[in-house]
């Protein structure tokens, strides 16, 4: 096996694991000063520390010990750090799950400008599934250490391969019922749904998958029937919990009619 | 009520300033006071005499010259054992960590007198080494003396660097790995400056614990002539009586000085390693050696510390089998004579039940006394329990000896007009060995208490309970076990105490260590070295008691090792100070 620090990859740790005896800009050097680097001369070096500082915006910072900087100006650091050496793949390990929401924001933009601007490969490890979907080009989904499904993450929103991947990303209901072919005939209602791109493994345990986005509400009449249980104004949606039977469906509507718990209404699928 | 109330609050704030200045403060001051007391006005005559002196000059040579070397070797062993103890995957770590804090609960002296006997001129070894033809070893010289230190105070560092060691988190030295440095350069970059604090302050308290050692240049430097400055100032007041008073407690200020610097030192050390306080300690394996080499390196371990401390143990409990001093280890020499003399004499069995009844005295006022002003000063936020802490901290932070000096000036008369007779008692020793280590248990319940949220004792008040319910069902079922743990490292030191008593003690009040130390400073040896043997194996098996849990969970060591080593000694870590023997 390859010693770390024989191969050419630069990491994020989730702690951001800054030496507090070192100042930004001797972090910054660290990399360069070691064997990997030994035949960069020493203006090359400075250069190279000097783009990773500006690029990263900690020039002002440069004289600081970690124990003065603020949680996104660490977060920099060892981004900083990272790709000062122009490694070919960057590790980054849950690196923003330290900060707070709204600089978790921030540094999502950051770190794709840092992407642009390297061009290195990032693997990105995450748990925070809207992070993913934002930020990645291909999302791999691993459970257990087996690998669930991979693809673009519009492929993992639309058209989840597994359960796991389905509710994992983002919430999803899961209506049961039999599969006959390509048509889903629900358990508790005469309505059949016809799908020919579910995937297998829904087909064989009776699920039918639907983000909460996709039902529509109607007062009571045609579809799946029920009954509103909660509702959470957010906005430009509103989010519903529906009892239905022994079920609760999520369902997010546009906030232009408005339903109230005990309202009896049905659910058509919209797309 | 309320009126009353504050009323008594006012009473007890008032009584807390009393006793901080009238028991831990106004000795020192008597001190200070003494130093500059010239006849009947006052001056700096006595330091100008002392100086003028070759004897004083020599003292303070020689204690600079062992506390620094001793220091440079308990230094140098103890964070290399720290290290391969801390990092490696090396077995048998609940034994060497045994062995390497035994010097922590065994009291100097006997570890000294273990040492002696070893290299006792007519020895195994120096019988062996005169045989090839080599100079024996004298272990009545400053090499001896510094040897012998430098031992007994390893633990001291060992600890410090240890927990430093632990804490410093993993991602650190793997950030360094991908930044392309091998495990090696990683460790001397990233994890030792990252030591280096703690390694300092674990110095200087292994300084200041061979400034303030009283045992070891007593038992080796007395008859040899080699003077330091603790066993000086014990000279002149046992040998010359009240009138080298003054020139006692000049030296003592002089001896002082040294401690209260070395203090202010370590103090700036901690502060520059408590960064690390709150996380956790991590205890998986960082440094993988092959596995040749891993039996080589532990075997080597268990040698070294097998030499350092078990071999000379053996011989002295070799010695206390033994008719005379000096004899050949041989059948026809063994004799029980020496154990059933120490079993039977009325003076030793006197001085173990005084022993005792000191270590139980003081231990018990100690929990109580500590525990209420830790809590004061915690939860109450109490500007007087502060102030305590900082007089008692005092107390323990100034040599022993100087504190045994400073405690016969003050009680004689604490204020004028007010002789309490404790003088010659032995109520002194008991106010001596509170007065020296309270502060231990303020810092140990302190520590204790800091691990129950207030919030519990809240949601106890929430539930309308009052101030017995707090106490008793939620408080002291959550720091008994802590708060005896840490109080067992009062009670094993004041139960083998030998530097205050041995100033303060009179005929009918000596302890165990004077008594041992009488018998090594009179040439009876074997004798010494039988009551040595039977303390030792008092305080391993107490020690063994206190912690047999945490001992046989040697299983446990490939994942996840646990320390083979209590709480107390994770309190003692972060107030190490001196043993006060």
């Amino acid at each position: 096996m390859v010693p770390v620090e024989k191969r050419d990859l630069g990491m994020v740790f989730q702690s951001f694991a800054l030496w507090p005896h070192m100042t930004v800009r001797q972090h910054v050097e660290f990399p360069l000063k070691s064997p990997r680097h030994r035949h960069m001369s020493a203006a090359d070096q400075k250069t190279a520390v000097d783009q990773a500082i500006s690029c990263t915006g900690l020039m002002p910072y440069e004289d600081r010990l970690p124990g003065e900087l603020s949680g996104g100006q660490r977060q920099r650091v060892a981004l900083a750090r990272a790709i000062v050496g122009r490694p070919s793949i960057l590790l980054m390990d849950e690196p923003l799950s330290a900060l707070d929401a709204e600089l978790k924001i921030e540094m999502r933009r950051e770190i794709q400008n840092i992407h642009t601007l390297t061009g290195a490969t990032i693997l990105y490890v995450t748990h925070d599934q809207s992070e993913a979907l934002a930020m990645a080009d291909r999302i791999i989904i691993m459970k257990d250490g087996q690998i669930e499904q991979v693809g673009t993450p519009r492929e993992i929103y639309m058209d989840p391969q597994t359960v796991f991947a389905a509710t994992f990303v983002s919430r999803c209901n899961l209506l049961k019922g039999q599969w006959h072919d390509d048509s889903f005939q629900l358990d508790q209602e005469k309505i059949l749904l016809k799908n020919p791109m579910i995937p297998m493994e829904f087909r064989s345990k009776g699920l039918y998958p639907v983000r909460p986005e996709q039902f529509s509400i109607h007062p009571e009449g045609e579809g799946i029937p029920g009954v509103i249980a909660n509702k959470q104004y957010n906005g430009r949606e509103i989010h519903y919990s529906i009892q239905y039977h022994d079920d609760i469906l999520t369902v997010y509507d546009s906030s232009q009619n408005e339903y109230n718990p005990g309202d009896r209404i049905s659910l058509t699928l919209s797309a | 009520m309320d009126i009353s109330r504050k009323a008594g609050a006012a009473a007890v704030r008032t009584a807390v300033y009393l006793l901080a200045v009238l028991v831990f403060l106004l000795p020192l001051v008597r001190l200070l006071i003494m130093a500059v007391t010239v006849g009947d006005g006052y001056g700096l005559d006595n330091f100008l005499t002392l100086l003028a002196q070759e004897r004083t000059r020599e003292a303070v040579v020689n204690t600079v010259i062992i506390s620094v070397s001793s220091t440079v070797l308990a230094a140098a062993a103890g964070s290399g054992l720290a290290f391969l103890t801390a990092y490696c995957n090396i077995r048998r770590k609940g034994l060497m960590e045994f062995l390497i804090l035994l010097p922590f609960i065994v009291p100097s002296y006997i570890i000294t007198l273990s040492w002696s006997s070893f290299l006792s001129a007519k020895g195994a070894f120096n019988t062996f080494l005169t045989a090839l033809g080599l100079p024996a070893v004298n272990i009545y010289s400053m090499g001896g003396i510094i040897l012998v230190l430098g031992i007994c105070n390893i633990p001291i560092v060992y600890l410090n660097v240890l927990h430093m060691l632990r804490k410093i988190p993993r991602d650190m030295e793997w950030a360094a790995r991908s930044c392309g440095y091998t495990q090696f350069q990683a460790m001397v970059k990233i994890n030792l400056v990252s030591a280096l604090p703690a390694i300092a302050a674990g110095s200087v308290l292994a300084f200041l614990s061979a400034v303030d050692n009283f045992s070891v240049p007593a038992f080796l430097g007395i008859s040899s002539g080699i003077p330091v400055l603790s066993t000086y100032i014990y000279e002149n007041a046992i040998g010359f009586g009240p009138s080298a008073f003054p020139m006692a407690a000049a030296l003592s200020l002089i001896l002082s000085v040294i401690a209260v610097a070395g203090t202010l030192l370590e103090g700036f050390f901690a502060k520059r390693g408590a960064g690390m306080d709150s996380i956790r300690e991590d205890y998986s394996v960082r440094v993988f050696f092959k596995k040749s080499r891993r039996i080589a390196l532990e075997w080597g371990i268990l040698t070294v510390l097998l030499v350092l401390n078990i071999i000379p143990m053996v011989s002295m409990i070799m010695t206390s089998f033994m008719k005379s001093y000096g004899l050949k280890f041989s059948p026809q020499n063994l004799t029980l004579s020496n154990f059933a003399f120490v079993f039977h004499n009325r003076g030793v069995l006197a001085a173990v039940k005084n022993s005792v009844f000191l270590a139980a005295v003081t231990t018990a006022v100690c929990i109580v006394a500590g525990t209420a002003i830790a809590y004061a000063k915690l939860r109450k936020k109490s500007r007087a329990a502060v102030l305590l802490e900082k007089c008692a901290s005092l107390t323990y932070a100034i040599p022993g000896i100087v504190l045994a000096l400073a405690m016969i000036f003050h009680w004689v008369e604490p204020i004028p007009g007010f002789r309490p007779g404790v003088y010659g008692t032995i109520n002194i020793l008991i106010i001596a060995y509170i007065t020296r280590y309270l502060v231990l248990q303020i810092k140990g319940s302190g520590s204790a208490l800091l691990t129950v949220d207030p919030a519990m004792e809240e949601a106890c008040a929430a539930s309308g309970r009052g101030f017995l319910a707090r106490w008793f069902k939620i408080l002291i079922p959550l720091l008994t076990g802590p708060i005896l743990s840490g109080a067992f490292m009062i009670f094993v030191p004041a139960l083998t105490e030998l530097t205050l008593s041995s100033m303060l003690a009179s005929a009918g009040t000596k302890t165990i260590g004077l008594t041992i130390f009488n018998y090594q400073q009179g040439g009876d040896y074997n004798l010494a070295a039988a009551m040595s043997v039977i303390v030792t194996i008092l305080v391993i098996a107490g020690y063994w008691l206190a912690n047999r849990r945490k001992l046989t969970s040697e299983y446990r060591e490939v994942s996840g090792y646990e320390p083979a080593y209590t709480e107390s000694n994770k309190t003692l870590q972060r107030h190490p100070g001196t043993q006060g023997n």
